[in-house]
């Protein structure tokens, strides 16, 4: 167990075997232009860089969940715009790689700004059109060359660099260190950012970017984040291409070389950030040079090549060498609740005076004629636990969806604490202290029950970003205090003896206890459940109502879908009834079993009359 | 004037309706089998030099080589899927890797014609000489018979989606596979007769492209962009949408082409740019959902 949160918690050691490994590999690339003298074969490394690079693009995207067809267009901007900025504006190519790194980076934000906000199949067209427009548009400009493109490019200046020497660019040799430096560079940025909380996020919104919502993690920003990281590389790339080619030709950085980049990543194998594009690429470029056949004969090779490895190795070449163990499964182990009680903690502060924390104001909701929700007022009173009940269809997942901010409202508001949140995004009303579970069992299904609380902690840091990017010491201190924090809510719902589990391999009953860890995460004032006690056995259901109870006695609000009525009765305070979209009941559980409405709308007007008779 | 509008019209339309036709055939492929079938214009590219086999080498009538044309398509096609395309439709993110399975085999077809045919285009003879002459307006008649026969197809396919049983069935799989697999439709065979439609139709673009121009290896690359561009314009999952699309698409690019000169593509996806943001489904589609 000791050994198991050690491993958890200092990933840190992890990093000694990797670092010598990494070392090695570093001297042996350093030193390759001493074995491989022919310029050729110079030239197949070189550009086995510029793929990879391109190609850990492409997966930053897929991190994200977005596929990007654009990743040509991006390249090949980078290098008309360093052209240009070279041949026109005179610029020496140091300053001009950056600076069209960066005019790169602004087209991308601008670009992004509209494009990301279309996710999935709308992201994989409009990226297409883009991939494809690019080519016509440096096709059909006189001055940028049109379909010929630009020739003789001149070489970068020479540099200086201290204690080196001065180096010139007449050979392919500075042309390999600088590539190695560039990818170098690329791939520490690229580990810092997937090791950091970006890199979190980004895995959250591509396995579930609802939750990853729910939490606060702001969708929008952070694809378009990696979106426009994602341009930056291809643009520097680029910038060292056209310099290194000597020319550009628009049809270099059509769609199909932006496929191509797909296929290195993909044969990697995707899971594989930087060590998959790498293997990919190389396997890529040297399969054609061993076959040492007519161009026609080996395009044809190359392509039963990727249909057999396709078929073979479907999760890449570097599946072959993965070392990671496979998914360990647990046995079920059950929640010992009367242990889970000693280990209260003291990190949720106990608030005191009444109050109404959540008013609703004449809230409507239309599905096209459909009402959903017609003019509700409810108020939640701080500190106790509301149930909302209602026969199925009765609006209920739709009043929390409204809530927290999935749907806007057609009518209404929607007050915390007296601010108007109505028209909120999700993550916001996240961030505002409203914490959500999922009437579906919606988890992080392929990590860790620890990870899947931790992300939940997202919006809890407090150094600035690039202090976090850098991870010093103090962001690694806040992280493992997180963890610690991550920790203690998993221990209060009385899941610590798994939090090292898969969340898939989870029995349903503890993965539903999860979803609640998930969303006391993001600190919650107010916790939204939606039916946390579906298909769950006698016996889970009194676990769940007795962390139920302890988090309202901690001091945070609930409010409470729930099906069982038995349960609702046992457990609420105030209980709401919802019917057809509207409140037709409100009030003591008593006064609603007695409620003539409320048993009309679950038994029907007959069998009503003759039950209350 | 009305003479040259007319004209571009034709024009537009003849093209168009290839593209219709291709568009259709790769809808069902997506919208039924969830492949995102890239290698489908080296299918049409097979077609085209099929039937340019057919009736310069073999010496066969028109319609006898469309038949083989057709055939070849089909049997390519069902083959393609019975042993590469079945295996991947049970991996994870299997999407990408049909995508990946689906480059590869474009490079094996689009190369394996360029190595069998030459980079020099394979013409035909006119089979249908000759021009209606009707109010001043000129048109050949192979561009009549290229059209009526596009509508003809379009219209069989139509037939067979919405109102065969089978059609009923391939709707039912591209709704929910598993669903319909419950309700007793063999959703592997449907796959196959997916891809052996798919197949045929490609098929038979290529068969009546190949007389009025000619068959040469970068058809196939050319034209899977145009028709990408067609379907997203229609929208993602539309059979109607596709037709709309395809007619749009050949008639801006008639009149373009005409007015514009280069220009044209830059507007086209300009056009296709705007008309996705506003609908990021295209015209006609629900937006596509496909899990990645």
């Amino acid at each position: 167990m000791v050994a198991k949160r050690r491993l958890i918690f200092n990933n840190r050691n992890v990093w000694g075997l990797k670092f010598i490994g990494l070392i090695a590999l570093i001297i042996i690339l350093v030193l390759l232009p001493l074995v491989v003298k022919s310029p050729y074969h110079l030239h197949l490394l070189i550009m086995v860089g510029i793929n990879t690079i391109l190609a850990m693009s492409f997966v930053l995207m897929f991190k994200t969940g977005l596929i990007s067809l654009a990743i040509a267009a991006f390249w090949g901007m980078g290098a008309y715009s360093s052209t240009l900025l070279v041949m026109r504006a005179g610029l020496s190519f140091w300053l001009a790689m950056p600076a069209s790194a960066i005019i790169v980076g602004m087209i991308a934000f601008f670009v992004g700004f509209v494009v990301v906000r279309n996710a999935g199949f709308g992201f994989l067209m409009l990226t297409a059109v883009i991939g494809m427009l690019v080519v016509t548009v440096f096709g059909n400009i006189r001055w940028l060359g049109g379909y010929q493109g630009i020739d003789s490019i001149p070489a970068p200046d020479p540099i200086t660099i201290p204690f080196i020497g001065t180096i010139e660019f007449v050979s392919k040799v500075p042309y390999y260190y600088l590539i190695l430096v560039l990818l170098f560079g690329t791939t520490l940025a690229f580990c810092a950012m997937y090791a950091a909380w970006t890199g979190r996020a980004w895995t959250a919104i591509d396995l579930k970017h609802h939750l990853a919502e729910a939490v606060g993690i702001n969708v929008f920003r952070y694809r378009l984040l990696a979106f426009v990281i994602a341009a930056v590389v291809a643009g520097y790339t680029g910038s060292f291409y056209s310099h290194y080619i000597g020319a550009v030709i628009p049809g270099t950085f059509d769609i199909f070389k932006t496929i191509y980049v797909h296929i290195y990543a993909i044969l990697g194998g995707l899971q594989f950030a930087i060590f998959g594009p790498i293997i990919g690429s190389i396997f890529m470029t040297l399969i054609p040079e061993f076959l040492s056949i007519t161009q026609e004969i080996e395009m044809i090779i190359t392509g039963v090549f990727i249909i057999l490895l396709i078929l073979l190795l479907p999760n890449g070449l570097m599946s072959l060498m993965d070392l990671r163990g496979k998914d360990q499964i647990l046995g079920g182990v059950l929640v010992n609740t009367g242990t889970a009680i000693q280990s209260t903690s003291s990190y949720l502060e106990h608030r005191e005076e009444k109050k109404v924390i959540l008013r609703l104001r004449r809230l409507s909701k239309y599905f096209g004629g459909l009402v959903a929700l017609d003019n509700i007022d409810i108020d939640v009173v701080e500190s106790e636990i509301l149930g909302v009940i209602g026969p199925n269809g009765a609006g209920k997942t739709t009043l929390f969806n409204v809530i927290s901010g999935f749907f806007p409202p057609n009518n209404g508001q929607i007050f915390l604490d007296g601010k108007d949140i109505t028209y909120l995004k999700a993550h916001e009303i996240a961030q505002l202290g409203i914490g959500r579970s999922f009437q579906l069992t919606s988890l992080f299904m392929s990590l860790s029950v620890l990870d899947n609380v931790f992300i939940g902690c997202h919006m809890n840091y407090k150094s600035p970003f690039w202090k976090r990017w850098l991870r010093t010491t103090s962001v690694l201190e806040e992280e493992d205090s997180l963890r610690l924090k991550a920790m203690e809510i998993i221990r209060f719902m009385g899941l610590e003896s798994l939090e090292g589990e898969l969340a898939k391999n989870l029995p349903h009953g503890h993965q539903r206890i999860l979803g609640v860890c998930i969303a006391l995460a993001v600190n919650p004032r107010i916790l939204l459940l939606d039916e946390p006690m579906t298909g769950m056995n006698e016996k889970e259901v009194e676990t769940m109502m007795h962390h139920i109870r302890r988090i309202r006695d901690s001091g945070i609000t609930i409010v409470l879908i729930e099906h069982n009525i038995r349960t609702v009765m046992n457990l609420c305070d105030k209980i709401v009834v919802l019917n057809y979209g509207r409140k037709i009941a409100e009030g003591l559980p008593e006064t609603i079993r007695k409620d003539e409405k409320v048993i009309e709308a679950y038994l029907g007007r007959e069998e009503s009359k003759r039950y209350v008779a | 004037m009305l003479t040259l509008f007319v004209q571009l019209i034709f024009d537009g339309m003849g093209m168009g309706l290839i593209y219709v036709i291709l568009a259709v055939g790769l809808v069902l492929i997506l919208n039924v089998s969830k492949i995102f079938f890239i290698a489908y214009g080296q299918f049409y590219m097979v077609g085209a030099y099929a039937v340019w086999g057919g009736s310069v080498i073999l010496g066969l009538p028109f319609i006898p080589s469309l038949c083989i044309a057709v055939l070849t398509t089909v049997i390519l096609a069902l083959m393609s899927y019975r042993l590469i395309f079945h295996y991947i439709q049970y991996m994870e993110k299997q999407f990408l890797a049909m995508i990946v399975a689906a480059i590869g085999l474009m490079m094996v077809l689009g190369q394996a014609g360029l190595v069998l045919f030459g980079t020099s285009p394979r013409g035909l003879s006119t089979i249908f000489p000759g021009v209606v002459q009707f109010a001043g307006i000129n048109v050949s008649i192979e561009k009549l018979v290229l059209i009526g026969l596009a509508l003809l197809i379009t219209l069989a396919m139509f037939f067979v989606y919405e109102k065969t049983s089978i059609g009923w069935a391939m709707q039912a799989v591209s709704f929910n596979p598993e669903a319909a697999s419950l309700m007793g439709i063999n959703t592997q065979r449907i796959y196959l007769v997916t891809m052996g439609i798919g197949g045929a139709l490609a098929g038979f673009a290529g068969g009546i492209m190949a007389p009025v121009y000619a068959a040469y290896p970068e058809m196939g690359q050319e034209i899977i962009l145009s028709v990408i561009i067609v379907i997203m314009l229609g929208g993602m999952g539309s059979l109607v949408g596709a037709v709309l699309g395809g007619i749009i698409m050949g008639l801006t690019l008639s009149f373009g082409q005409y007015f514009t000169g280069g220009l044209v593509q830059i507007l086209l996806f300009i056009i296709v740019g705007i008309i996705l943001l506003v609908r990021p489904g295209g015209l006609l589609g629900r937006e596509a959902k496909i899990d990645l």
